[in-house]
C-alpha cells in the first residue's frame, strides 16, 4: 500500500494522537484540581469567567471555524440563556438542572425559528441579519420590564444549587464550571469527528460543491446553528449564576464582536484554541485594564495585528510549534 | 428509434429565461441505457443552463426532468443526488483543503446517508474508506490520493471531479466540460475513462472538443442560441448541414 | 392627534436622515467597490465629531474645526486602508471585516482614553443659536442649516459618481473589478481614495452634527447599525437605495420612537432582518445579493 511508501507520518500520527489524548486529560486535571494549589479567590473567579467565555467561544467556533458562517450576533443564544436561567432562578427553583432545562428549552425554541429563517442566507446578509436578531432581543430585554427588569436587568439570582446542596460562589462554582466545560469539550470534539462535522467543513470549503454531492446544506446550516446556540446558552446559564445576574447589554453586538474576537485570536476549527484563547484574553483584559482604562484599544490592536500576521490565531501557531517539535523528533 | 425501454433521463420542452433573454428553449433530450449523449453547441448556447436546470441548481421555467421514470424538475441538488442525479462543475470545485482520498470519502459518506450521523468518527468508517479506494483504483489514482485538493494540476482536479462522482453511485451522470483546459493527452485519457464509465452509468457529455464528442458519442444534441438544432447519432450529425452551418466546417470527419 | 409633535419628531427624522445620509453613503461606496464592510465606519464618525469638538475649543471657530477634522480623518483613513487593509486584499472578505471590527475597537479605546467616558458637549455656532417658527413651532436654526449642508454634500457625492470620470471608474469597478483592471483603471488606488472620501463624508457629518446629538462614547456604534440597516434596506451596493435607507431608518426610529418608545428599535430591526430574507435586493430591488 502506497502508506507503507511514505515517510512515516501515518505511525508516527497515531502516537501523536495519543499524544495529544495524553496532553488533554493532563490538562483537563490540572483544569479540575487547580483550586488544589492556593490560588486566590480573585484568581479563581476570574478564571471561571474565563471558562465561561470559552464554552461560548466552542459554541462559535462550530460556527464560524466549522461551518464558515460569521456571525455578529452570537450574544443572542447567550444573554437568551442568561435571561431564561436567572428569571426562572430567581422565580421558580435554583436547582441547576432543573434551570439549565428550562433555559435550554426557551434557547432551542428560538433558535429554531431564527435558524430556519437565517439558514437560506450566507455571508455578509448572514452577518447581519444575526446582527439584527440579538438586537432585537436587546431592544426586547429593555422593553419588557415586568419580565426583564429593563435597563437594571436581572437583579439578586440566587446561586444554584446541585440536588439541594447550594453550590458556593468560589472553588465550588469554578468546579462546576470547569466540570460542564470539559463535557461540552468533549461533546463538542465527538460532534466535529464524526461525519456530521465533516458535513459542516464542507459546507464551509464550497456550499455548492456539498448540494452537489447531496449534502442538504440547509438543514445542516440550521442544524448547527441550534446546537451552537444552545451550547451558548449553557455558557449563558452559567454567567447569570456567577455574576447573580445581567443585564440587557448582554446582547449588545460589541459582546458578539468581543465572542468573535476571542474565538478568532484563539484559532478557528480548534475547538480548544477559543476555550484557551478565552482564557487568555480574560486574564490579559484583567491585567490590562489596571494600566489602560481604554481596553479596547489594547484589545484592538492585538485582534488587528493577529488578523494580519495570525490568522490561524493561538491554536494556528501552538500546532506550528507541536508539528515541528514532533517532526523533529521522529 | 430504440425498443421501447425506460429512459434513465428525459429532459421535456425545457425553457429558462433570464430577464429579457431566452436562455434555453424548448429543449428535449433522451438519454438511452449506458449511452453516452453528447450535448454540444457554440459558447452561450445554453449548455450549462440546461445542465444547472436538470441538475437542481436552477429552476426551469417550463418543462420537465424526469428520472428513471420519476419526475424530479425542481428537485434540489440533495435529493436529485440521492435518487441517482450527478453532476460534475465546469470550473472545478473540489474541496480545497481536503486531500484526494478525503474528498472521495467525503462523497461516499454523503451517499451512505451518514450526514448527520453525531455519533461515530468520520476517519474509522470503513465503508466510505474501502469504497474511495475501490474508486480511486478504477480510475488508476491511487498514487496521488494523498495529495492535497489545492496541490494537484488542473488534470488531475478534474479526475477528482469524476471520482467524486462516481463515489455517488449516479444512475446518470451529467459532465461539465470535463476536458476543459486540458492537454491533448490529458483530454483523451478522459475521453477513454467517459466511455468506461458509460458501462456503469448513463452519461450526459457537454464538451467543446466536437473531434472526441464525434467519436465517443452514441447520440448527439446540438443546441444553438437555447434551441436544438438537431440530433442523433455521430454519422448524422456530421453530415448534417444546419449543424455545419454552426461549426462552418469543424465536424468534417474522415 | 397632537399634529404638532408627529410635525415636529418627523421633523427630527428628516434632519437625522440628513446627517445619516453621509456615513451610509460612504459606507455603501466601499462596500460597492471594495467589498468591504467596514465596521470601523461609525467611529471613524464618531472621531471625527470629538476631533471637530476639541479643534473647536482650541481655535474658538466652529466651520473651519469641522472642516479640518474632516480632511484629516480622510488623511487617517487612506493611512489606515494602506498599511492595515490593503494587505489583506486578497484573503477572503471576513478578514477585511475582523480587520476593521479590530480597527474601530483601536479607535474607540483611543477616543476613550483621550477624550474620557463623559459626553463632549459641542455649542451651536453663536450666529445660529436663533430658533425658527415652522408651523407654528419653535425650531432650532441651526439643525435645518446643517442639514441643508448635509444634503448639499450628499447631492455633490451623486454628481461626483454619476458624471465625473472619477464617478465612471467607481461605478465601473463596482460593476465588474477584473474587467475595470483589464481595461486599465487603477483600482488599488480608487479603492484607498473612495475609503478615505467615505470616512471624510463620516467625519462631516460627524462634526457638523456635533451640537444636535450627542457626543459621546456610543455614538459610533449607534450610527454603525442605522448606517448598515439603511445599507440593506437600499440593497448593497446600491447608493440612491442607501439614501432611502437612511431616510426610511431616520424617520422610523424618530417616530417609532416617538410613539412606540423602547420598542420600536426592535421593530425595525426585525423588519430589516426581514427583508434581508424576502427581498434581498433591498427597496429598489437592484441591490447585490450578499
Amino acid at each position: 500500500m502506497v502508506d507503507e511508501i511514505a515517510p512515516a507520518p501515518k505511525s508516527a500520527a497515531l502516537s501523536r494522537e495519543t499524544a495529544s489524548w495524553l496532553l488533554f486529560v493532563l490538562g483537563a486535571a490540572a483544569l479540575l484540581t487547580f483550586p488544589l494549589f492556593g490560588a486566590g479567590e480573585f484568581t479563581i473567579t476570574l478564571l471561571t469567567e474565563g471558562l465561561i467565555l470559552g464554552i461560548w467561544a466552542m459554541s462559535l467556533d462550530l460556527l464560524v471555524g466549522f461551518t464558515g458562517l460569521v456571525t455578529f450576533g452570537h450574544a443572542a443564544g447567550f444573554g437568551l440563556g442568561a435571561y431564561a436561567a436567572g428569571y426562572f432562578a430567581q422565580h421558580v427553583s435554583s436547582e441547576f438542572l432543573l434551570v439549565l432545562a428550562v433555559s435550554e428549552t426557551v434557547v432551542a425554541s428560538v433558535a429554531l425559528v431564527a435558524g430556519f429563517v437565517v439558514s437560506r442566507i450566507s455571508g455578509v446578509a448572514f452577518a447581519i441579519v444575526t446582527l439584527a436578531i440579538s438586537q432585537v432581543l436587546l431592544q426586547i430585554g429593555v422593553a419588557w420590564l415586568s419580565v426583564t427588569g429593563g435597563m437594571d436587568g436581572l437583579i439578586g439570582v440566587p446561586l444554584p444549587k446541585l440536588f439541594g446542596v447550594t453550590v458556593e460562589s468560589g472553588k465550588s462554582l469554578y468546579l462546576m464550571v470547569a466540570v460542564i466545560l470539559v463535557l461540552v469539550y468533549l461533546a463538542l470534539l465527538r460532534l466535529t469527528n464524526s461525519p456530521f462535522g465533516r458535513t459542516l467543513q464542507a459546507i464551509r470549503l464550497s456550499e455548492q460543491r456539498a448540494a452537489a454531492i447531496g449534502i442538504n446544506v440547509h438543514l445542516h446550516k440550521w442544524l448547527v446553528f441550534v446546537i451552537s446556540w444552545l451550547v451558548a446558552g449553557i455558557a449563558g446559564t452559567l454567567l447569570v449564576f456567577m455574576k447573580a445576574g445581567t443585564t440587557p447589554m448582554v446582547f449588545n453586538w460589541y459582546e458578539s464582536g468581543y465572542v468573535l474576537a476571542v474565538t478568532i485570536f484563539g484559532g478557528l476549527g480548534t475547538l480548544l484554541g477559543p476555550m484557551i484563547g478565552a482564557i487568555v484574553v480574560t486574564f490579559l483584559h484583567d491585567q490590562v485594564i489596571s494600566l489602560f482604562t481604554a481596553w479596547q484599544f489594547v484589545f484592538g490592536l492585538a485582534f488587528v495585528l493577529a488578523v494580519i500576521f495570525f490568522p490561524t490565531g493561538l491554536a494556528g501557531v501552538a500546532i506550528r510549534i507541536w508539528s515541528r517539535w514532533w517532526n523533529t523528533r521522529s | 428509434m430504440e425498443p421501447l425501454v425506460e429512459h434513465p433521463l428525459l429532459i421535456r420542452d425545457l425553457t429558462k429565461s433570464f430577464g429579457g433573454l431566452r436562455a434555453v428553449e424548448g429543449v428535449n433530450i433522451e438519454l438511452c441505457p449506458h449511452h453516452v449523449h453528447s450535448l454540444i453547441g457554440p459558447n452561450g448556447a445554453g449548455k450549462t443552463t440546461v445542465l444547472n436546470c436538470v441538475s437542481g441548481f436552477l429552476r426551469p421555467d417550463t418543462g420537465q426532468v424526469v428520472l428513471g421514470g420519476s419526475e424530479v424538475t425542481r428537485w434540489p441538488p440533495h435529493r436529485l443526488v440521492a435518487a441517482g442525479l450527478v453532476r460534475t462543475f465546469q470550473i472545478t470545485t473540489i474541496f480545497a483543503e481536503l486531500t484526494v482520498r478525503e474528498n472521495v470519502e467525503l462523497a461516499v459518506r454523503s451517499r451512505l446517508g451518514r450526514n448527520l450521523d453525531v455519533i461515530h468518527q468520520a476517519s474509522r468508517i470503513r465503508q466510505a474508506q474501502d469504497e474511495a479506494e475501490e474508486v480511486l483504483g478504477w480510475l488508476g489514482f491511487l498514487e496521488k490520493a494523498s495529495g492535497r485538493g489545492d496541490q494537484l494540476s488542473h488534470g488531475d482536479k478534474r479526475i477528482v471531479e469524476v471520482a467524486i462522482a462516481l463515489a455517488l453511485n449516479p444512475k446518470v451522470l451529467l459532465l461539465d466540460e470535463p476536458m476543459a483546459g486540458m492537454s491533448r493527452s490529458e483530454a483523451e485519457r478522459i475521453a477513454v475513462l467517459v466511455r468506461r464509465i458509460a458501462d456503469k452509468t448513463s452519461v450526459v457529455l457537454v464538451e467543446h472538443d466536437t473531434e472526441t464528442v464525434l467519436s465517443i458519442s452514441d447520440r448527439i444534441t446540438v443546441l444553438v442560441q437555447g434551441r436544438v438544432i438537431a440530433h442523433g447519432a455521430p454519422d448524422e450529425i456530421s453530415r448534417d448541414a444546419a449543424v455545419r452551418k454552426a461549426y462552418l466546417g469543424a465536424l468534417d470527419v474522415e | 392627534m397632537d399634529w404638532n409633535f408627529l410635525f415636529v419628531i418627523a421633523l427630527n427624522g428628516v434632519i437625522y436622515g440628513s446627517f445619516l445620509l453621509l456615513p451610509t453613503l460612504g459606507l455603501s461606496l466601499v462596500f460597492g467597490l471594495a467589498r468591504i464592510v467596514n465596521f470601523a465606519h461609525g467611529q471613524l464618525y464618531a472621531l471625527g465629531a470629538y476631533l471637530a469638538a476639541s479643534l473647536m475649543r482650541t481655535i474658538g471657530a466652529f466651520w473651519p474645526a469641522v472642516i479640518v477634522a474632516a480632511l484629516f480623518m480622510v488623511l487617517f483613513a487612506v493611512a489606515v486602508e494602506r498599511v492595515t487593509i490593503a494587505p489583506i486584499r486578497n484573503r477572503s472578505d471576513i478578514y477585511t471585516l475582523l480587520v476593521t471590527f479590530g480597527l474601530g475597537l483601536m479607535i474607540v479605546g483611543g477616543i476613550e482614553q483621550y477624550w474620557g467616558t463623559a459626553a463632549v458637549l459641542v455649542p451651536t455656532p453663536v450666529a445660529l443659536q436663533d430658533t425658527v417658527t415652522i408651523l407654528g413651532n419653535e425650531y432650532p436654526a441651526y439643525r435645518l442649516v446643517a442639514a441643508a449642508l448635509s444634503l448639499t454634500v450628499a447631492a455633490a457625492v451623486f454628481a461626483v459618481v454619476q458624471w465625473t470620470p472619477v464617478g465612471l471608474r467607481i461605478r465601473a469597478v463596482a460593476d465588474d473589478v477584473e474587467m475595470a483592471g483589464a481595461i486599465g483603471i487603477n483600482t488599488r488606488w480608487l479603492m484607498t481614495v473612495v475609503f478615505g472620501a467615505a470616512a471624510g463624508l463620516a467625519a462631516l457629518a460627524g462634526g457638523l452634527g456635533s451640537p444636535i446629538f450627542t457626543v459621546n462614547l456610543g455614538m459610533g456604534s449607534s450610527i454603525l447599525l442605522d448606517s448598515f440597516l439603511a445599507v440593506i434596506l437600499g440593497g448593497l451596493g446600491n447608493l440612491p437605495g442607501s439614501a432611502i435607507g437612511a431616510f426610511i431608518v431616520a424617520l422610523a426610529k424618530n417616530i417609532g420612537g416617538g410613539y412606540l418608545s423602547d420598542w420600536s428599535i426592535a421593530v425595525i430591526f426585525g423588519a430589516v432582518g426581514l427583508m434581508l430574507i424576502v427581498r434581498p435586493r433591498g427597496v429598489l430591488g437592484r441591490g447585490r445579493v450578499a
